[in-house]
C-alpha cells in the first residue's frame, strides 16, 4: 500500500462502524418485511418468479439504502472532517509529509465509494425487475426519478455537513445541522407562507420540479463542497 | 534508500545538511493567539549536528516555537528557516526530513501500534525498517495493542520510533519526557543519545527536566513569557553564572559594573546574595573592587537553579529583589 491507500484505509476504518450499523438497519427492515410468507405475483412463474422475488427483495433493500444515504453520508462526511479534530488524530497526521489536499482527496474517495455502494444496487435491481418484466416502463422511469431526487437530497445534506464540519469541531453537531437545515428551511418557509415558494413538502423544495430545480440544488451542494474543501485545505492543525 | 548504518545499528541520514549552515535559523519571530503573545521577537540559530534543549515554564511558548518550526503555525512576524527551507512554503519537503515527537501521540485510538508504524511508513519516502524493528524491540512496544490501551510512556516511545525510523536530519521533541516514570524517561534519553554520536542529526527538544537537558544538550535555549532570554552552550552557562555572597557596608552600588548581569538578589541585613552572569569574565574581581563591598563566597549553581532565576526575572537581567 502506498500513502494514499493508507489514508483511504484510515478513512474507511474511521467510518466503517457507521456503515455497518446502516447495513444492519437495512437487513433488519428487510427481515421485518420479507421475514414472513409472501404471495408471489401471479403473473410470474418458474425461473422468472425466483429472479423476480430476488429482484423485489433487492430492490426494496436498495430503496432503503438510498433513503439511509440521506443520513449516513452526512454523518460520514462530518466524522471525516470534524471527527479527526475532535479526537485530535488530525494532529497526528499534520506533521507527516502529506498535503492536506491529498488527505482531502482520500476523504472524498471514501465518501464517493460509500455513496456508490448505497446507490448502485438500486440501479441493478431496478434493471433486473425491468428485465423480468415485473415493472412497467413508466414505473421503472418514475422509480429512477425518485432515486435521483433522494440522491440529490443526500448530496445536499452531505455537502452541507462537509462545509459545517470544516468549521465545527463536533461531528455530531455538524451532521445533525446538515440534515436538519435543509428540512427546516422549507418548513419555515412553508410556515411563513412565503409567496414566492410553494413547497409540496418539507424537503421536496430541494428536489421537486415545483420547488428549486434539481440542477440548482446540485449546484448549491457543489458550492458547499467547494467551500468546505477550501476551508479544510487552508486550515492548520 | 541510502541509509548509513553504524556498527551498533544506529542510523544516519542519507543526505545530511551541510555542517556549516544552521539547521534552524529564526529571526525576530512573533506569534500571537488573539491578544495573547505566545512568542515575541525570538531569534535563534542552532548549528547542524548539535543538540539543543529548549526550556521554559509552562506556557512560555516552547510548543508554539516547535510548531512554528514544523509549519503547523503561521508566525505573525519574522522569518524561519529549517534545514534551509521555509516551514510554510516548503512544508512537505521539510516534513520529509524532520522527525517530530509530540508530548502525546494523538494517533487514532483504534489503530494498533503496528498499524501506526505501517501508516507512518506509507507516508514516508524513507523508512529504515530494521532500525524501527530494533527500536520496537528495545523499547518493548507491544505492536498488537491499540493506541487507546497504550500507556503514556509507551505512546512516547511509539512516537519516537515513528520519528526516528525515517532517518530525519532534524529531530524535534516537544516535552517527550513529561509525565514519564524515571525508567521510561531513561529509555527515551538513551534512544536519543544512542543515535546521536554516529550521526550528524540535529535535535531540538523541549523539556522541564533540567537533568535531561544537562545530560543531552550541547546548548540550552531558555524561553520565558514568549521571549528567548538565553541561548548558549550549556557548559558556558554553568561556568558563567555564580552565586556571590557579599557584605556591603552601605548601599549596594548602582549601577553595577558593566558586564555583570544580575539574575536575582537577596538581602539580609548587610549581607547580599547576588546571582550573576559574568558575561565578559572578571566579574568577581570587579565586585571585589567596589568600595565598601566584601565578597564572602562564590558558589556555582546547578542548571535547575539557574533556570529558576532566569524564569523569575523575565527580562533576564539586572532585576533585583530585596528580602530584608
Amino acid at each position: 500500500m502506498n500513502g494514499f491507500d493508507r489514508l483511504v484505509w484510515r478513512e474507511w476504518r474511521r467510518s466503517r462502524t457507521m456503515f455497518f450499523v446502516a447495513l444492519g438497519i437495512i437487513v433488519a427492515l428487510l427481515l421485518l418485511v420479507f421475514g414472513q410468507p409472501q404471495t408471489p405475483p401471479e403473473a410470474a412463474g418458474g425461473e422468472i418468479r425466483v429472479v423476480g422475488s430476488m429482484a423485489v427483495v433487492g430492490y426494496f433493500a436498495s430503496w432503503i439504502a438510498v433513503h439511509v444515504s440521506v443520513f449516513l453520508l452526512p454523518m460520514i462526511a462530518a466524522n471525516s472532517l470534524a471527527g479527526e479534530r475532535a479526537d485530535r488524530s488530525a494532529e497526528f497526521i499534520a506533521p507527516l509529509p502529506v498535503s492536506r489536499a491529498v488527505r482531502l482527496m482520500a476523504k472524498v474517495v471514501l465518501l464517493a465509494a460509500v455513496a456508490i455502494a448505497l446507490w448502485a444496487p438500486m440501479l441493478v435491481f431496478a434493471s433486473l425487475l425491468r428485465s423480468s418484466q415485473l415493472v412497467k416502463a413508466d414505473d421503472y422511469r418514475s422509480g429512477l426519478e425518485l432515486l435521483g431526487m433522494i440522491a440529490t437530497f443526500a448530496i445536499l445534506t452531505t455537502a452541507l455537513a462537509w462545509l459545517l464540519a470544516a468549521r465545527i469541531e463536533s461531528p455530531v453537531i455538524a451532521a445533525v445541522m446538515a440534515i436538519a437545515i435543509p428540512v427546516a428551511v422549507p418548513w419555515a418557509m412553508f410556515c411563513l407562507q412565503a409567496p414566492f415558494l410553494a413547497p409540496a413538502s418539507f424537503f421536496g423544495l430541494w428536489i421537486d420540479s415545483e420547488g428549486i430545480p434539481q440542477p440548482l440544488t446540485l449546484l448549491v451542494a457543489a458550492a458547499f463542497f467547494a467551500a468546505g474543501s477550501a476551508l479544510y485545505v487552508r486550515r492548520l492543525e | 534508500m541510502n541509509a548509513t548504518y553504524a556498527p551498533h545499528g544506529q542510523i544516519g541520514p542519507a543526505t545530511p545538511a551541510p555542517a556549516h549552515s544552521p539547521a534552524i535559523s529564526i529571526h525576530g519571530v512573533a506569534k500571537r493567539f488573539g491578544t495573547t503573545v505566545a512568542l515575541d521577537d525570538v531569534s535563534l540559530s542552532i548549528p547542524t549536528g548539535s543538540i539543543c534543549g529548549l526550556v521554559g515554564p509552562n506556557g512560555a511558548g516552547k510548543t508554539t516555537l516547535v510548531r512554528l518550526l514544523l509549519g503547523l503555525e503561521r508566525p505573525a512576524a519574522g522569518t524561519i528557516r529549517v534545514l534551509g527551507l521555509d516551514p510554510l512554503r516548503d512544508a512537505l519537503a521539510l516534513r520529509e526530513r524532520v522527525g517530530y515527537v509530540p508530548d502525546t501521540l494523538h494517533a487514532d485510538r483504534w489503530m494498533t501500534a503496528a498499524e501506526v508504524l505501517r501508516f507512518c511508513r506509507g507516508l514516508r519516502r524513507r523508512w529504515n525498517a530494521p532500525v524501527a524493528a530494533r527500536l520496537v524491540d528495545r523499547l518493548g512496544i507491544p505492536l498488537k495493542t491499540r493506541v487507546g490501551n497504550l500507556s503514556r510512556g509507551t505512546l512516547v516511545k511509539l512516537g519516537l520510533v515513528a520519528a526516528v525510523a525515517p532517518e530525519p536530519e532534524l529531530l524535534l521533541l516537544d516535552e517527550p519526557m513529561a509525565g514519564l516514570d524515571p525508567l521510561a524517561r531513561e529509555e527515551v534519553v538513551e534512544t536519543v543519545i544512542a543515535a546521536a554520536p554516529e550521526r550528524p542529526w540535529t535535535v531540538l527538544f523541549s523539556s522541564h527536566s533540567l537533568d535531561d537537558v544537562q545530560r543531552l544538550a550541547d546548548s540550552i535555549a531558555v524561553v520565558v513569557a514568549g521571549r528567548l532570554v538565553h541561548h548558549g552552550a550549556t557548559d558556558d552557562l554553568l561556568a558563567a553564572v555564580r552565586r556571590v555572597r557579599m557584605r556591603v557596608d552601605d548601599a549596594l552600588p548602582r549601577p553595577l559594573p558593566a558586564g555583570i548581569d544580575v539574575y536575582g538578589s537577596q538581602r539580609s541585613g548587610r549581607e547580599w546574595t547576588l546571582v550573576i552572569r559574568d558575561g565578559s569574565g572578571g566579574a568577581i574581581e570587579r565586585l571585589r573592587g567596589l568600595p565598601g563591598v566584601e565578597v564572602l563566597g562564590v558558589d556555582p549553581l546547578s542548571l535547575e537553579e539557574i533556570f529558576k532565576h532566569m524564569a523569575r526575572a523575565p527580562s533576564g537581567r539586572n532585576e533585583e529583589r530585596s528580602q530584608s
